[in-house]
């Protein structure tokens, strides 16, 4: 748990430190309402630069509507753990860059924090460390009751043993913090899901939608994306495209565009419902709105990041992220104390409690 | 251990209503900014700032 409160504390500033470790060629910037490039000369402006390779998905930048990112790999349907991304300028079209994402620190942290470089086997340990996490939670609140029978709210007894101040510090942190605590952690929890909510996707809901054209091979000639995403847009006109699927991608079958749509308000933006177009002949096959496994998912994400509320809401989410830390240390000291322990000076509700902090 | 008068146990709603309030702040944060933005926002960064605050408060050097 310390080694996920560490590394996610510089990730809630991944953006920040991103731009500030490593230069990338800035988007032209554009009045508003100037109507965004051809999206297939911005496809074709990147992948000129990328030779005998293939796009599978196309993104627009959340953070800078100027910016579309284009997702690579060497074969359509290679797995996409490793794909390189291209920035394309999404209202000139011209080339920016390809960022070596695998060479950035806040990678190496991300990879670290997520799945500790183990796959889907490490990313369920950590989930089930989440887990424990919460259960520890529960612990020390039903510890809390006891040690504060006697005190205030708050109260951190200075002038007595450092063990007991650790404790009483302990005991306030671990209040204040105890819900955004639990919702990081369960959110959290639920992120390393991911992989397993994407599979029940795609044997669910998926493969119910494209029905007949399973097992269709990728076609080699397919029809304009910037066709398609016209006529998803046409069907959902209250919302806007997130991102692109390629035929033979695990977001899509063999035969579609799959075009992501999210909504227009803070809440449903973060909500995406999928349209399939035929990607020969670029006619629509259908569309409908997430299962709520995958919804949930999708709503924890932004709980968990603290990406939601500006930078003063990641500055907070980093504050409360230190004081966890704290809460984590000084229950494992706690709980150190109680094994070894060479003074009695703390009552015994301090012995049981510090146990449960460090578990 | 000095003789000193001892405060009678305190009941469980007593000991958790501090704790209890701020968890609905926090929870009341947490949801605002996903709600919305600019009002949504600056509640969320309340209430969430609210515990925050009241930790510094109670760690104050005295």
């Amino acid at each position: 748990m310390l080694l996920l409160c560490i590394t996610g504390l510089p990730l809630i500033f991944h953006e920040e430190i991103d731009e500030l470790l490593h230069e990338s060629v800035p988007a032209a910037q554009v009045p508003a309402g100037t109507p965004a490039a051809n999206l297939d000369s911005v496809v074709a402006a990147g992948m000129a630069h990328a030779p005998g390779e293939f796009v599978q998905f196309l993104i627009w930048d959340r953070d800078d509507p100027n910016v579309v990112f284009l997702s690579i790999a060497k074969a359509p349907d290679a797995p996409s753990e490793n794909n390189r991304a291209l920035r394309v300028d999404a209202h000139t079209a011209q080339f920016l860059d390809a960022p070596d994402v695998f060479g950035h620190l806040t990678y190496y942290l991300f990879k670290l924090h997520v799945d500790m470089f183990a796959g889907l086997p490490g990313k369920l340990f950590l989930g089930f460390m989440g887990l424990l996490f919460v259960v520890a939670i529960v612990s020390g609140v039903v510890l809390y009751a006891p040690s504060m029978r006697k005190l205030d709210f708050g109260t951190v007894r200075n002038k007595r043993s450092r063990l007991i101040r650790w404790l009483d510090l302990h005991n306030l942190l671990g209040a204040v913090t105890i819900v955004w605590a639990t919702v990081v952690g369960f959110t959290g929890v639920i992120n390393t899901w991911a992989d397993l909510v994407l599979k029940m996707w795609q044997y669910g809901q998926l493969s119910e939608m494209v029905g007949p054209f399973k097992g269709t091979p990728i076609p080699q000639q397919k029809v304009s994306v910037h066709q398609a995403v016209e006529t998803a847009t046409a069907k959902l006109p209250d919302m806007t495209p997130s991102f692109i699927a390629y035929p033979g991608t695990a977001f899509t079958s063999t035969a579609h565009y799959a075009v992501f749509m999210r909504g227009n308000t803070p809440l449903t933006s973060r909500l995406l419902q999928p349209v399939l177009i035929d990607a020969r002949d670029g006619s629509f096959t259908d569309t409908r709105s997430m299962p709520w496994y995958v919804q949930t998912l999708l709503l924890s994400q932004p709980l968990h990041f603290g990406d939601y509320g500006g930078m003063p809401l990641k500055i907070i989410w980093a504050s409360l992220d230190v004081i966890t830390i704290v809460v984590l240390g000084s229950g494992l000291y706690l709980w150190l104390a109680r094994r070894n322990p060479v003074r009695r000076t703390a009552p015994a509700s301090v012995a049981t409690s510090a146990k449960a902090a460090a578990s | 251990m000095t003789p000193i008068q001892r405060p009678a146990p305190r009941p469980l709603p007593q000991i958790f209503a501090v704790p209890i309030v701020l968890g609905v702040v926090s929870t009341i944060g947490l949801v605002a900014a996903l709600i919305g933005d600019d009002i949504w926002d600056a509640i969320g960064w309340i209430g969430l700032g609210i515990p925050l605050a009241v930790t510094v408060w109670c760690v104050r050097p005295k």
